[in-house]
């Protein structure tokens, strides 16, 4: 940077650089007072315009006031590293619905059947084919022995399917969604953000699996609020520390198994890869995440 | 005649120790002035060398200075506005990407870590393995036979757990009143081999509780063989055949396969 100066110059600095002085003088510049003030009050206004629109934006984009106290295992948490899996054995269900009520507590969920994020379904494939679906108080209190095979002496299956969100790689709800309020997060579930939602209620329509619900006023509210979108979370509050969903947590035959597909070890990972698993629905291209030991016996007629 | 002695002799050693102090003092005196004049001129050197860097520096500064400003004043006017706009076109880039920043760390996008931490901040309600702190007898009673089942499964999330005064914890959140029925009352459905039994064949009008200990289930003390079971021709002589409790049954079977496949071996009763 010590390149000459291009200009003329009408005076160039007189003293030379071997001789010890104390006194010294800036050359005069070549631009005029009046110049050099326009210069520097725009500066000035620039400068304090452009902290005034970072300080606007800052307020307008802020994210609201967490909560101070962190749980030192939410924090370590790093949902880039993580890709959740979940396996549905449809072979070993047995339909008491535990799974159903430990979801209803664990999340605050409607009490009702309407409104659930779990439910228990008993699918009895009859002779002819055709398929039975019960689903009496979403499963939450088990199943009776007034059955459909009683109904059907003849069906030639029945099991028990528990239902919840699939959380897809290729979700239509998190496309429609006109506010943005429903999206997916890097460890791949999909989650509403219940400040945002408005209640439209497309992702409902959107969701082949009809996993979603609206929130019912005056009862009990997930997350404290009515009118809004609900479904699944893999209960996200307990897999940033290293929990297990609720449902899984409870049931006692293992039919749910819950995992990290990013571990080639983890029995999620095992059980999806060799191949006995289906997904519900593939002809919808949504790429669940969550994966069914025994749907083949569904009617495929 | 000692003590005086001794006396002269202590005062010549102080008097002898001042005068070497004074010397030593007046010594440090006289050389000071030659010590202050070596300082000052070393200080004056430095001073001196300093203000000549700093005009060194000064003058490259304003030689710079002067370079830059002389190339601002040569661009001509169109080239100024062009970087007028182009700096307004960047002004409105960057805020842009700023606010699509700041929505995305609300909207989970653009700060995972954000997210998960509000998430987090649900509670938490089912603590699993935390109830073996407390309950391990019970865990260990399950360990052949329901070692898979949940404590709160049948008794609900820990965080409803009564306090710990020795209070009733035996709550059950299972809709029946007889917490088996749940899991183990036949139903159409559930899986081959699973066990099942029919709550009206199988010792209606008892407890579930009554006989089978509620975490170590198979202690069951062996039925009473009331009758000689050796001669009856088969066991649905007394029992229905459909149901099981014709007769109520209340000891080892005999014979009949069906039966046998659950209600274990032939006594030797006689």
């Amino acid at each position: 940077m010590t390149t000459e100066p291009m200009t003329t110059e009408p005076t160039p600095p007189a003293s030379p650089e071997d001789e010890p002085g104390v006194t010294f003088s800036l050359p005069p510049l070549p631009i005029s007072r009046r110049t050099m003030l326009k210069l520097g009050a725009t500066a000035i206004v620039g400068l304090g315009g452009s902290r005034y629109i970072f300080d606007s934006l800052s307020r307008i984009f802020a994210p609201p006031a967490r909560a101070t106290a962190v749980d030192p295992l939410v924090a370590a948490y790093e949902p880039a590293a993580h890709r959740w899996g979940f396996v549905v054995d449809t072979t070993r269900c047995i339909g008491c619905g535990l799974c159903v009520m430990a979801c209803k507590q664990e999340n605050n969920v409607p009490d009702d059947e309407e409104h659930t994020r779990t439910w228990i379904e008993r699918h009895v494939v009859h002779a002819d084919g055709g398929l039975t679906v019960q689903s009496p108080e979403a499963g939450i209190n088990g199943f009776t022995a007034e059955g459909a095979a009683r109904i059907d002496p003849g069906a030639t299956a029945a099991y028990f399917v528990p239902r919840l969100c699939m959380q897809c790689e290729d979700s239509p709800c998190t496309g429609v969604c006109p506010v943005g309020a429903t999206y997916r997060t890097p460890d791949g579930v999909i989650l509403v953000d219940a400040d945002r939602c408005i209640g439209c209620g497309y992702c409902l329509l959107a969701c082949p699996y009809g996993a979603r619900y609206l929130v019912p006023a005056g009862g009990r509210t997930p997350q404290g609020v009515a009118g809004v979108a609900d479904k699944c979370t893999f209960c996200y509050h307990r897999i940033v520390r290293g929990e297990q969903p609720a449902c899984v947590e409870v049931c006692p035959v293992q039919a749910r198994l819950f995992g990290d597909l990013e571990d080639p070890d983890s029995v999620v990972s095992r059980i999806i890869g060799s191949g006995i698993t289906t997904v519900m629905r593939p002809e919808q291209e949504t790429h669940p995440r969550v994966h069914y030991i025994g749907l083949e016996r569904e009617a495929t007629a | 005649m000692r003590k005086v002695r001794s006396m002269t002799r202590r005062i010549a050693r102080i008097t002898t120790g001042a005068g070497r102090a004074l010397a030593s003092a007046w010594a440090t005196l006289q050389a000071l002035p030659g010590l202050l004049r070596r300082w000052w001129r070393a200080l004056r050197a430095a001073a001196v060398a300093a203000l000549a860097a700093l005009q060194r520096t000064a003058r490259w500064a304003a030689q710079v200075a002067r370079a830059v400003v002389d190339r601002l004043v040569r661009i001509g006017r169109t080239t100024f506005l062009v970087a007028l706009l182009a700096g307004a076109l960047a002004v409105l880039i960057g805020g842009s990407a700023f606010a699509a920043s700041r929505l995305n760390a609300e909207y989970g996008a653009g700060s995972e870590q954000e997210n998960a931490v509000s998430w987090g901040g649900q509670r938490v309600s089912y603590a699993g393995a935390t109830c073996q702190e407390c309950h391990s007898a019970q865990l260990a009673a399950q360990a052949l036979i329901h070692a898979s089942v949940s404590c709160e499964g049948c008794h609900g999330p820990l965080v409803g757990h009564p306090a710990s005064d020795g209070g009733s914890s035996s709550r059950l959140v299972l809709p029946n009143s007889e917490p088996c029925i749940t899991c183990h009352a036949t139903a159409a459905g559930r899986p081959p081999g699973f066990p099942e039994i029919a709550p009206a064949n199988h010792y209606p009008g008892n407890e579930c509780l009554g006989c089978h200990d509620a975490h170590h289930v198979l202690a069951v003390a062996p039925p009473e063989v009331t009758h000689p079971l050796i001669r009856l021709p088969a066991c649905t002589t007394c029992h229905a055949p459909d149901g099981l409790k014709e007769v109520p049954s209340g000891h080892e079977m005999v014979d009949d396969e069906a039966c046998l496949s659950c209600h274990g071996v032939p006594a030797d009763d006689d």
